[in-house]
């Protein structure tokens, strides 16, 4: 089968498997803290996802799954507050700004989010600079001021700018290097014309033998990662960018999601007083164990799926930019 | 290739790693098993070939005694060692037999017995069972023979051909990998003749290797490699030199080469396992070989060995 038709088939059987999970995402399910803060950060990345693939062409919006983020999650009252008042700002423009890109919007939260920048602390905290053009990243989908924050300042001082030696780079190293690529090319959808041409040798150089390394670990998260950012550099007409999808493909399970990197679970399981060791088999149990896995790689996967491998059969020219596999094929 | 500097930092480490197995062999001298004695002897002809002036005191002088005791065992228990052969575990023996010039009447007898016992077992086994396997047994009875390397005439299905892509290479495969390397090779004395999409395949897929057995900090398969880097000629390869340092970096301050030595420790506390001769020997061996053939390549044992027209039995004074 055809690598594009491959793609398509994965990324209708990860979507199912969302789908069929969507209460998981939802953080106001949850009685136990971690498994609520964790179910915030999930619901927000889908609500990213969802945000990438809405304007998409050729693509179908995810809007069952936008709706629910919206009427179920956001809307509530209490998590509203919970995303302003507590110490989750990123999340809070975050979640803002993607469902505000798939037409949604709230004047009194956006007025809170602006009087929050106003007051000046989103700006001035500390934050890795990965983080930084998170926030960043946020600020402008959601249309609101920079306030001095600027996306060359926070790229020169990143880990990836100073095009750091390979050996020594630590998973959380790797995900700074993604995080950083994806806000700075919007996921791979907008070239950035500011990294130099050193930039541009580094990242042909790093981010392949990069991929190499994680598709050999077998994990799929990191390797999903890397493949968006390849894509957002234009590293996609590797013969590897190709190769690695397929493996990626293959590697997806028969539900439908693909399997993340091993976790340790055990500050959840504490809170809740099980015992992982009693063997006791519990369904919802497991439904948890599964998305707190599988989730979020099957998001990058998707994502990967959406904005890298989805236009594959569109003409360049609809699919606004010079990233397309097709421009190349 | 390595730095001036890389080629002392080897040699302060080789002398050190030499001085180490001499010490381990003289500990355990009554109690080591043949193995253990092929693995001190054929890393005592490594390390000596890194020290211009070979070994000194110890390390120099214990070698021909375990070759004497080597070839005693090997006399007095004849089935064990055409057991071994017959397992197919003659690299070894082979090895060993391959680097015994400097030992006297005790290399000449393990070369007579290697030689006698790769006899019967040719005269039972064809090459089709292990290609490689068998052919490398040709290749090293060849030069205890004293024969110039000729390129192999031999043709199979090697795996290099149909090998998959670097992500996909476990360490038994770069194992196998190298093996075929130092087979077409003759341990780097020849130059790799191989068809161009081989040798596109090998030119792309060490290097990548290497990083990823560099980054997961894998000293034994970081040995295999520099050794296949060595005999596919790709010494340019920046990966080349990182490995080389990879190696040097993890010998230690008693001469062994180890990795994950915390690691190493606790489970040692816990289980009482002598570490010497279970774990620190053999990728000691493994670091001494990639690093003779890596930084001395005309002085490594094999290559004497290759290079010496017609040895005989005369050289044992060498």
């Amino acid at each position: 089968m055809a690598l594009v038709e491959q793609a398509q088939r994965a990324k209708g059987r990860a979507v199912r498997w969302i789908r069929d999970r969507l209460d998981c995402f939802n953080p106001l399910g949850y009685q136990h803290t971690l498994k609520f803060k964790f179910a915030l950060k999930a619901s927000v990345e889908l609500a990213l996802q969802c945000a990438l693939v809405h304007h998409r062409a050729g693509e179908e919006p995810l809007t069952e799954m936008t709706a629910f983020l919206w009427t179920e999650v956001f809307g509530h009252p209490a998590l509203q507050e919970y995303l302003l008042e507590s110490d989750c700002d990123l999340l809070a423009f975050g979640f803002y700004g993607s469902l505000r890109l798939c037409g949604f919007e709230d004047l009194v939260y956006r007025a809170r989010l602006e009087r929050l920048l106003e007051q000046g602390y989103p700006v001035m905290a500390e934050r890795m600079p990965s983080r930084e053009l998170d926030l960043i990243y946020s600020l402008t989908r959601a249309d609101l001021p920079l306030r001095g924050l600027s996306p060359q300042a926070s790229y020169a001082r990143s880990l990836l700018a100073k095009h750091p030696p390979l050996y020594n780079l630590t998973d959380q190293d790797a995900y700074a290097i993604t995080h950083t690529l994806f806000f700075l090319t919007d996921f791979g959808q907008a070239p950035n014309p500011t990294f130099s041409s050193d930039d541009h040798a580094y990242f042909a150089w790093a981010l392949p033998r990069l991929l190499q390394y994680y598709l050999h670990k077998r994990d799929w998260d990191l390797s999903g990662e890397l493949l968006i950012a390849m894509n957002g550099v234009g590293l996609d007409h590797l013969p590897l960018f190709r190769e690695a999808w397929s493996v990626l493909i293959a590697a997806q399970g028969e539900d439908g999601s693909f399997a993340g990197p091993a976790v340790d679970e055990s500050a959840v399981d504490a809170q809740e007083g099980t015992d992982a060791a009693a063997g006791v088999e519990d369904p919802q149990k497991e439904r948890w164990r599964l998305f707190h896995d599988n989730y979020h790689t099957t998001l990058v996967a998707l994502l990967g799926l959406h904005l890298s491998l989805g236009g594959i059969t569109l003409p360049a020219s609809t699919r606004g930019g010079q990233f397309g596999i097709s421009a190349r094929d | 290739m390595p730095t001036a500097d890389a080629t002392a930092a080897a040699r302060q480490a080789v002398e050190r790693s030499g001085a180490w197995l001499a010490g381990l062999a003289a500990d355990r001298f009554a109690d080591l098993d043949s193995d253990g004695v092929c693995l001190l002897l054929f890393g005592l002809a490594c390390a000596r070939a890194l020290t211009a002036a070979g070994l000194d005191g110890d390390a120099g002088g214990i070698a021909p005694r375990l070759a004497e005791r080597l070839a005693g065992d090997w006399t007095a228990a004849p089935s064990a060692i055409r057991a071994e052969f017959h397992a197919g575990r003659f690299v070894m023996p082979l090895l060993v037999a391959a680097v015994s010039g400097p030992w006297g009447d005790a290399g000449r007898r393990l070369r007579g017995i290697c030689e006698r016992e790769w006899r019967a077992l040719r005269a039972e086994s064809t090459a089709d069972d292990n290609p490689i396997l068998f052919w490398t047994g040709e290749r090293l009875i060849s030069l205890i023979r004293g024969e110039p390397p000729q390129p192999l005439r031999a043709r199979w299905q090697m795996e290099i051909e149909s090998m998959a892509p670097p992500y996909a290479v476990d360490p038994p495969a770069v194992r196998q990998l190298t093996a075929e390397l130092a087979l077409l090779s003759a341990y780097g004395m020849l130059d790799l003749r191989v068809s161009h999409p081989v040798d596109r395949y090998v030119r792309e897929t060490l290097p990548c290797l290497m990083f990823i057995y560099l980054k997961d900090r894998d000293l034994e398969t970081v040995c295999l490699l520099l050794r296949a880097l060595h005999y596919a000629g790709l010494h340019a390869a920046p990966e080349f030199s990182d490995g080389i340092e990879f190696v040097l970096q993890h010998n230690s301050r008693d001469g062994y080469f180890a990795m994950h030595s915390m690691a190493l420790h606790l489970h040692a506390v816990r289980s009482q396992q002598d570490l010497r001769r279970s774990v620190f020997l053999p990728l000691s061996v493994s670091a001494l070989w990639a690093l003779a053939e890596c930084l001395a390549p005309m002085r490594a044992p094999l290559w004497r060995a290759g290079s010496l027209p017609h040895r005989g039995d005369t050289d044992g004074a060498r």
